[in-house]
């Protein structure tokens, strides 16, 4: 054939490297024009990408954020959290000043070892008195974490000795607060309690941990930690101790060092500890610490929106393997004009990736656009929730993300073999059969299968919301306002002073005219910031038997309250009574127990008129009265043995102000509703702080809130979980629709002159009808046989997750198989009236 | 003709389709030769072979069995690219419907081969600007084809199968959805481009247009039946089959009006 070949092929015209390059732009173009020319297809496909695509790209940005990239420190990965343990109680313990010394002086595998505990403090000397979070940190805290201050400087290691002038450095968002960002406040003075502090400093912005501090000061500004009793109580172990590994050393070399440390510390000051305990220390690294809560619920979320992925990627494979059916005799044509296979599998990925490329780049702005919900949601389980942003390496996994979706999309009728006879001649015209039919109907029952397991997914998920949010708690929240105080430990130094305030603020209270029950207490339920005041970790004795040291209950607390507590919260006491005003000072010491202490301790008898003490015998308490028992950490927590004090035998720093305004509503707010809680709550803080400043006007409020807000915070998370979930499968369930609805109508389409056979033969509109529905719930009902099974492993592993929910749940089970079985019915009948509406002559000439 | 050198050469071609364990003959036994310069129209009934014969010509389908050699090369073995190449460099396609890619303008359309051969943009484009002005149609070079008559769409993609410059100009039916006027038109183009030396291959029903080639086939039952030198001046076929022959092919039932159909075609310009 070389005789024959073209005369305008010459060396000179013919293009090489830039052939490539060239095919691409033309081919770009060529797309550009179609999806100009088909907008609606084009949207479509697009937004069912950019949903997918944003979707998992923001979770993704969240999942990397969180567990993939490291600490933003130097050194991250060097960086461990340490923790003493009694392996006999499984208990976990902080250090204590003298231990610290033992371990920095032991521990060879540390480069450097440094401790943080958190306080409260009033601040005073800048606007109104204002409640701090405090961490007291070593000086080379800073150093160890990298931090540069912006403005001013950090502690010195001479700032670590007791005695040293108080000095403070300010948090980037409370500088920002506070100060509003005034770069004069370095070497102001503000005053802590009732000390004047320095302030020195401003630092970055940082992922804080293990608390959220506003302020940083040195070990010697902190009253307790400078006292002689914390230089010297190996048992005051308040500290949180984090040390950074030497180079050479690894987590299993300091894990076994510690432990070593640990238990040579018990051998030598044994009266530090309880009789038989078996002592440990382990390190956990940093970054495994700040995010080890997350990972399941990151992990479900991944999972969730990559299924999301694949719906939306099969939806989108079987659109294109529509339009790839339609432009058949455009094939053939490229085709008889000399485009090999591989130049239209270019044409078609070239295609197929721009799509979704721009499905991609959406999604990246939808990502964006969740960031922050995304951001307040993760806040709850790490503080490295601020760090998460849409970076490069997000970036990345979009576009690979959407690269990979698009070569799916246009690889699949890449390998398509074209007739190219039949295809020129008949336009494209093919039956449904032979016409991808197995692959279109394979990647729908796909989709009815993961629609079915996500919706499933959502429905547990909702269940288990349900169930956290209508278990009996011990309590009701409706209409309880609270306001917390934290009295100024330097000022209310004794229990004397803290009862006389507390005692006349609930007096005040009282007088409130919408109030009309009210009480004081250490903490309340669901309260973050008071969660674990009053935990005790001694054995107690009881009235009717021999003390046992090593009877330690896990999880028992003592809190104080004062009488009317239950009633405001509406508990049941079910045995003996409540405290009352005579339980006072002078009044022999009484507790009241809930059910479940009261069963552990006297299982076959009354525990009423028994006695307990904590001091092996020196004091003893009596027992009045046994409460329901309250779940006092959440709903999904179980409750906790409790022991309630009378507040006047046992004052407290920490006062929560109960107020129920059931029945009486405050002046000027709604009968119903959020609005009331929002201006209840407002109106009672305005009386509050106007009790507050009359009896200390030095002493600032602390936090405010409704215990029904409280109670819903205790369930965030798994409320923000069951949404996202709930939209993930709606946006599921719509793409599915669509995709069925798409496929229906393309096989009557396709079986347009079949229909019109069969309807010149005799069938009536009925009969078509049933023909095309028959067909699309035949697909829909094996996608959901299949749907079923996914969603049992689905569900078996929520049920891990999640609380109190099952595998298979039939009303979840049967209420989503019903959905989709009815919505695909429906999607399927419009293109099934259609068919049967076509006029028999019609239908006959279509091909 | 003797002196003309041989373009195509098909022998013992045959082509066999399956369809549910059915064996159906579309082609039995071909034996073709069309040289450089020829201009044969292929005719025949439907279901006849006409439309199968042009495919395996025009290297759109594959033969069972036999040879098909074009300038001397067998093709019958060639891989799908290298068919492909084949067709993009020696081929030039002409559709009964046109088979205009309707998102593209006619120029375009008409730059799709070269761009398939990689021929440099400059190049391309003085090309099609060279063709359209050939067929008449480089006013409407910024047209999309749903805005062109019938007769244009033709004459854009005769424009578009002659861009290349091909050896062989293959048209199923080129007339057929196309008014007598339109017709006319593009059978007087298709002429023309033989004067100036195109080979051409030619699918017709339409026995007005036969007349125009040089040389006219008969196929029936995927035989041929008649092979016809139109241009001999006496009338009678070089090749002819008498009605005895023609009555051995055929079914009793349509023997006469096939052999009407033979004795039609060999007076077609005499």
């Amino acid at each position: 054939m070389s005789n024959t070949s073209n005369s305008i092929e010459t060396n000179n015209e013919v293009m090489s490297k830039n052939n490539f390059i060239e095919n691409v732009v033309i081919d770009t173009r060529y797309a550009l024009a179609r999806f100009i020319a088909q907008p609606i297809t084009t949207l479509i496909i697009v937004l069912t990408l950019a949903l997918s695509i944003g979707a998992t790209t923001a979770i993704f940005s969240v999942v990397n954020g969180l567990l993939f990239q490291a600490t933003p420190f130097k050194d991250s990965e060097r960086l461990v959290i340490l923790a003493q343990q009694d392996l006999t109680t499984d208990q976990s313990y902080g250090f204590s000043a003298p231990e610290m010394l033992d371990y920095q002086s032991q521990a060879q595998s540390f480069e450097n070892m440094a401790e943080i505990h958190n306080m409260t403090f009033t601040m005073y000397g800048h606007n109104d008195p204002i409640r701090v979070r405090t961490g007291v940190v070593s000086s080379n805290f800073f150093n160890m974490l990298n931090l540069t201050p912006i403005l001013g400087r950090v502690f010195t290691e001479a700032e670590d000795d007791i005695g040293a002038e108080p000095l403070v450095i300010l948090t980037y968002e409370f500088w920002q607060r506070e100060f509003n960002g005034q770069d004069d406040v370095i070497n102001q003075n503000v005053e802590f309690n009732n000390r004047s502090h320095k302030i020195i400093g401003v630092l970055p912005h940082f992922p804080q941990f293990p608390a959220v501090s506003d302020v940083y000061i040195a070990i010697p500004s902190c009253p307790w930690r400078g006292s002689e009793g914390a230089q010297s109580n190996r048992s005051m172990r308040m500290m949180t101790s984090f040390a950074k590994i030497k180079p050479d050393f690894t987590l299993e070399d300091v894990n076994s060092e510690v432990a070593n440390i640990a238990k040579g510390l018990a051998n030598t000051y044994p009266e530090a500890y309880s009789a038989n305990a078996d002592i440990s220390a382990g390190a956990l690294s940093l970054h495994d610490e700040l995010v080890k809560d997350s990972r399941p619920y990151l992990y479900t979320l991944l999972a969730t929106t990559l299924l999301l992925f694949l719906i939306a990627s099969a939806n989108v494979t079987n659109l294109t393997l529509s339009q790839h059916s339609k432009r058949k005799r455009e094939f053939a044509v490229r085709a008889s004009l000399g485009a090999s296979k591989a130049r239209l599998a270019q044409l078609l990925l070239t295609e197929s990736l721009l799509l979704s490329l721009l499905g991609g780049g959406l999604g990246l702005v939808f990502a964006f656009l969740g960031l922050d919900f995304l951001k307040d949601f993760a806040a709850n389980f790490s503080t490295l929730a601020s760090e998460i942003t849409i970076d490069s390496t997000v970036m990345l996994f979009a576009l690979v993300i959407s690269t990979v979706s698009g070569i799916i999309a246009g690889i699949v009728p890449s390998f398509t073999k074209v007739n190219l006879v039949s295809s020129l001649k008949e336009g494209g015209k093919s039956s449904y059969s032979t016409d991808h039919g197995l692959l279109r109907n394979g990647l729908l029952i796909c989709q009815f299968a993961l629609s079915l397991t996500l919706l499933i997914a959502a429905g547990l998920t909702i269940k288990s919301l349900n169930n956290l949010q209508n278990i009996d708690a011990g309590f009701s929240a409706s209409n309880i306002e609270i306001l917390q105080v934290d009295l100024n430990w330097t000022v209310y130094n004794n229990a004397q002073q803290r009862w006389q305030i507390s005692q006349q603020i609930l007096q005040e209270v009282r007088k409130l005219p919408y109030v009309s029950s009210s009480a004081l207490s250490m903490t309340y339920p669901n309260d973050t910031v008071g969660a674990n005041y009053g935990s005790i970790r001694q054995a107690i004795q009881l009235d009717d038997r021999d003390f046992n040291p090593d009877e330690v209950l896990p999880n028992t607390f003592n809190r104080p309250i004062t009488e009317g507590y239950f009633a405001t919260l509406d508990s049941q006491l079910l045995q003996g009574r409540d405290f009352s005003a005579d339980d006072d000072d002078k009044a022999p010491n009484v507790a009241i127990i809930n059910e479940k202490l009261a069963k552990k301790w006297w299982p076959n008898e009354s525990a009423i008129n028994h006695s307990i003490s904590f001091d092996q015998g020196e004091n003893w308490l009596t027992i009045v009265g046994v409460v329901e028992n309250i779940h006092e950490q959440g709903a999904a927590v179980e409750p906790s043995f409790q022991i309630y004090r009378a507040m006047a035998q046992s004052p407290t720093g920490h006062l929560a102000i109960l107020a129920n305004h059931e029945g009486a509503q405050p002046q000027g707010t709604q009968p119903q509703g959020t609005q009331r809680h929002e201006k209840g709550n407002s109106t009672f803080k305005q009386d509050i702080k106007k009790i507050i400043a009359e009896l200390d006007n030095r002493q600032p409020l602390s936090k405010f809130e409704s215990l029904q807000q409280a109670v819903d915070n205790s369930v965030s998370l798994q409320r923000f979980l069951a949404q996202l979930l709930t939209i993930f499968s709606a946006i599921a369930l719509v793409i599915t629709i669509s995709g069925v609805s798409g496929v229906m109508s393309y096989m009557v389409n396709l079986r347009t002159r079949e229909i019109g056979i069969r309807m010149a033969i005799g069938a009536d509109k009925a009969k078509v009808i049933t023909l095309i529905l028959s067909y699309g719930i035949k697909l829909t009902v094996i996608g959901l046989l299949i749907g079923v099974v996914s969603a049992y492993f689905s569900g078996d592993w929520l049920s891990t997750q999640l609380f109190d929910i099952d595998a298979f749940d039939m009303v979840i089970y049967s209420t989503a198989l019903i959905t989709l079985l009815v919505i695909s019915t429906l999607a399927c009948l419009l293109p099934a009236w259609r068919a049967s509406s076509i006029p028999p002559m019609r239908a006959l000439k279509s091909n | 003709m003797t002196n003309k050198k041989t373009l195509i050469n098909i022998s013992k071609l045959n082509k066999i389709y399956h369809t549910d364990g059915t064996a159906t003959n579309a082609l039995k036994d071909i034996d073709i030769t069309i040289t450089q310069g020829d201009y044969v129209t292929i005719q025949g009934p439907s279901g006849g072979g006409k439309s199968t014969l042009l495919s395996i010509i025009g290297l759109l389908d594959k033969p069972t069995s036999g040879d098909y050699q074009i300038s001397g090369v067998s093709v019958t073995k060639l891989s799908e690219s290298q068919m492909a190449k084949v067709r993009n460099r020696e081929i030039g396609f002409i559709f009964q419907d046109f088979n205009l890619i309707g998102d593209m303008t006619v120029s375009q359309n008409v730059e799709l081969p070269l761009i398939y051969r990689g021929i440099a943009k400059a190049t391309r484009q003085a090309k099609v600007i060279e063709v359209l002005k050939r067929v008449n149609m480089s006013e409407r070079a910024k047209h999309l084809p749903n805005q062109l008559s019938g007769g244009q769409q033709q004459r854009v993609a005769v424009a578009r199968a002659l861009v290349g410059n091909p050896t062989l100009l293959l048209a199923d039916e080129p007339t057929g959805n196309l008014d007598s006027v339109n017709g006319d038109s593009v059978m007087q183009l298709l002429s023309e481009l033989n004067e100036q030396g195109v080979t051409i291959c030619m699918v017709t029903h339409d026995s007005r247009y036969a007349h125009l080639s040089k040389r006219t086939i008969n196929l029936f039952d995927g035989q041929v039946v008649d092979n016809t030198d139109n241009e001999q001046k006496n009338g009678t076929s070089n090749n002819k089959v008498d009605d005895r022959e023609v009555a051995e092919l055929m079914p009793n039932a349509i023997t006469s009006s096939a052999s009407s159909l033979v004795k039609n075609t060999s007076t077609v310009g005499a």
